[in-house]
């Protein structure tokens, strides 16, 4: 066993974790608990990078094409909307307040701003483009020059620990020693990321798998709003090696594209006659989910997307409207046009992936989660989006929240005198109890129950969810948890097993399983990335409402409880959208 | 190196005590990537091999190998046939083709 005390613990090293750390760092100890390798291990690195700024603060502080008509009230009053009003206001306000700072501190480290764009749902232009790669090296480069941060690579956090009711610590697992780490700390930070993971079909890296929502959840903390992962539509689905790509995403917003069914059918008629493919996301992915899931999907389970109508001069020009994204067809390291060389004549295969998880760890505006001494940043919280996120607050979130949750979790270590550290005995012996699941014996294969899981939560508590599916779901849950209780390593040895990576990370997607299932079944209507098929509307008559879960004596507990609306801007945005009478006897419907 | 639907699949392997090359035999698809036939062999043929990868965009950089001596990163490289992996000489070997990066040459 290591022991390592410290003042702060962050957990994760992405843009959230990274910013964390350097602004706890400030009089604090600080220790990186990274998965992977520190800083190119998230979400942050593959992102596209359009951070939202209002668009004052574009033109007024960054010297971008901005509009000096826009505010942060203004781009509030996005957010609020185009989440379906399930944003937490207070949250909202930080938000948009911090987001400018963030993106200035980073120009001045030497990360380019590449141009200013305006994307859906947004009033204004206000996508400050950057690269992910170039912002995670530079809050690298900054992180490794403050000596008083120390970074553990590849260690996976095991387990929250509490003491009273505080967090006082954590136990972590070293994959290239295969030793147990036990770090007691002042506090914790959480900027674990999402659980995309949950999915076969992903546009984020591989490990992205709720560690850090599902420790906290293990550790008696509130999730809120987990019924909402977001699912990206039209993401490329074949050929394998460019799988989970989005730059079809980018062609079907922008194209008069065609999304078709195994029988050529264009299926978005009978869901948006108006705007078809042109709809929003969400009503996109759960109509390809429904032909997938009534049998009518492409070859390998997905829809196809069609261009081929269009002709091949505008299809070529198209490429110059993305210069971020698709610049002379190359996508990330990819050469498009080597991989789909005949989409002109051709659809391609394309499937909604998982892309962004909306809900997760419930914290206030001071990252604080309702454990004391437990605070969380980034995509792994809940609360900023509500039921959607808009375009441009991904990497936004992971900035401004980790900075915030480092920042409070600072001041919270010093105002302690001392960490808890108990005597060696005892945490040799905690630490041998948390980690003893990846030295047992087990017999079930973690290879197959991975993707047991990934198969029915796709087919389950994915794009489309009804009373049936979700309830066939919890039958099933059981079993996987049976089997999670009893798998093992299939080789019996230790350092740089994939498998304890593995073992791991299951036992974090059963939770985050449940939890999404259970609030899925709560939320009987539907709303942003949630679709219900046997409640298709929206309803604001009931459902203004947030999901919370917590562990309560071991049992998973979901309430309904008011969407936090304290600042009333969502309502006076909901009398603008239903008039002056009362929201009482209003029910939006979606879908024909 | 390839016959009608399965490649060899060569992998310089490195337990710390011994290093030597392993081949596999893997059944062919076409539209793979390197780091996709890798993941396949662990789950499927032999759960020891160890690999490491990330973000499968080409992006994060922590893929990169020696393939069929070429430094490349795995993920963005097709398997048209057989291919020879081998750790980056470069980085220091946990196992296999799992290495230790700390990215210092970038940052």
């Amino acid at each position: 066993m290591i022991h390592i005390d410290t003042d702060v613990l962050v957990v994760g090293s992405g843009g959230a974790g990274m910013r964390a750390a350097a602004e706890a760092s400030d009089g604090c100890f600080v220790t990186v608990m990274s998965k992977g390798f520190s800083g190119f291990d998230g979400a942050t690195v593959t992102a596209q990078a359009d951070v939202a700024v209002d668009s004052a603060f574009c033109s007024d502080r960054l010297g971008l094409d901005g509009d000096a008509c826009d505010s942060t009230d203004k781009f509030a009053e996005d957010m609020l909307r185009e989440g379906e009003f399930l944003a937490d206001e207070a949250l909202v306000a930080t938000h948009v307040e911090n987001v400018g700072n963030e993106v200035l501190r980073l120009r001045e480290s030497g990360v380019h701003v590449l141009g200013l764009v305006q994307n859906p749902g947004h009033s204004f232009p206000r996508g400050v483009w950057m690269s992910g790669v170039e912002i995670c090296k530079n809050l690298k480069k900054a992180m490794l020059r403050i000596p008083s941060i120390r970074v553990l690579d590849c260690t996976v956090l095991i387990d929250v620990l509490t003491k009273d009711g505080e967090a006082v610590g954590a136990v972590g697992f070293d994959l290239l020693s295969g030793e147990s780490v036990y770090v007691s700390s002042k506090a914790v930070v959480l900027c674990c990321g999402g659980a995309m993971g949950l999915y076969p079909f992903v546009t984020a890296p591989d490990g992205l798998s709720g560690d850090g929502m599902a420790a906290a959840f293990r550790a008696g903390a509130e999730l809120v709003d987990m019924e909402f992962p977001m699912f990206l539509p039209y993401s490329v689905l074949k050929p394998d090696i460019i799988s989970g790509v989005t730059f079809t995403h980018d062609l079907a917003m922008t194209l008069d594209v065609r999304a078709l069914n195994r029988e050529g059918k264009r299926y978005m008629e009978q869901w948006d006659p108006k705007r078809l493919e042109h709809t929003t996301r969400d009503i996109n992915a759960a109509a390809a989910g429904y032909e997938i899931f009534s049998g009518r999907g492409s070859e390998n389970g997905g829809v196809y997307l069609s261009l081929t109508h269009i002709p091949q001069n505008i299809i070529e020009y198209s490429s110059k409207w993305f210069p971020e994204t698709i610049a002379n067809w190359r996508c990330g390291g990819f050469d498009l046009k080597k991989y789909l060389p005949d989409m002109t004549k051709n659809a391609i295969e394309t499937i909604p992936a998982c892309h962004f998880w909306n809900g997760g760890i419930k914290i206030d505006a001071s990252g604080a989660t309702s454990v004391p001494g437990l605070f969380a940043g980034g995509e792994g919280t809940g609360s900023l989006h509500g039921a959607n996120r808009i375009s441009g607050n991904g990497v936004a979130q992971a900035l401004v929240w980790g900075a915030v949750a480092g920042r409070n979790a600072s001041a919270w270590a010093k105002r302690k005198r001392r960490s808890y550290v108990p005597a060696v005995k005892n945490m040799t012996a905690t630490a041998k109890e948390k980690t003893s699941f990846i030295f047992e014996n087990g017999t079930e294969n973690p290879i197959e129950i991975n993707r047991e899981l990934k198969n029915k939560a796709w087919k389950n508590i994915g794009l489309v969810r009804t009373e049936e599916t979700l309830s066939n779901f919890m039958t099933d849950i059981r079993g996987i948890e049976e089997r999670i209780g009893a798998q093992g390593i299939r080789e019996k040895f230790i350092k740089g097993n994939r498998d304890c990576l593995l073992l791991i990370q299951n036992r974090n997607l059963i939770n985050i399983a449940l939890m999404v299932c259970v609030a899925a079944q709560k939320r009987r209507e539907s709303r942003g990335a949630h679709f219900r098929y046997d409640y298709k509307e929206t309803d604001d008559r009931i459902w203004l409402k947030n999901t919370v879960l917590a562990l309560k004596k071991g049992a998973l507990s979901v309430r309904a409880v008011p969407a936090n609306n304290s600042r009333g801007r969502s309502n006076s945005l909901m009398k603008r959208r239903y008039g002056e009478k009362e929201i009482t006897d209003k029910c939006e419907t979606r879908i024909q | 190196m390839r016959d009608s639907d399965s490649i060899v699949v060569k992998v310089k392997r490195d337990d710390k005590q011994r290093s030597w090359i392993e081949e596999y035999k893997v059944p062919f698809a076409p539209g793979k990537s390197v780091l996709q036939v890798l993941k396949e062999i662990n789950e499927n043929i032999d759960p020891s091999l160890a690999f490491y990868g990330s973000c499968r965009l080409g992006k994060c950089g922590l893929c990169r190998m020696l393939i069929n001596g070429e430094l490349r990163l795995a993920c963005t490289t097709p398997v048209t046939g057989g291919f020879m992996a081998e750790p980056d000489p470069a980085a220091e070997v946990v196992k296999d083709l799992w290495v230790v990066w700390d990215r210092g040459e970038d940052v």
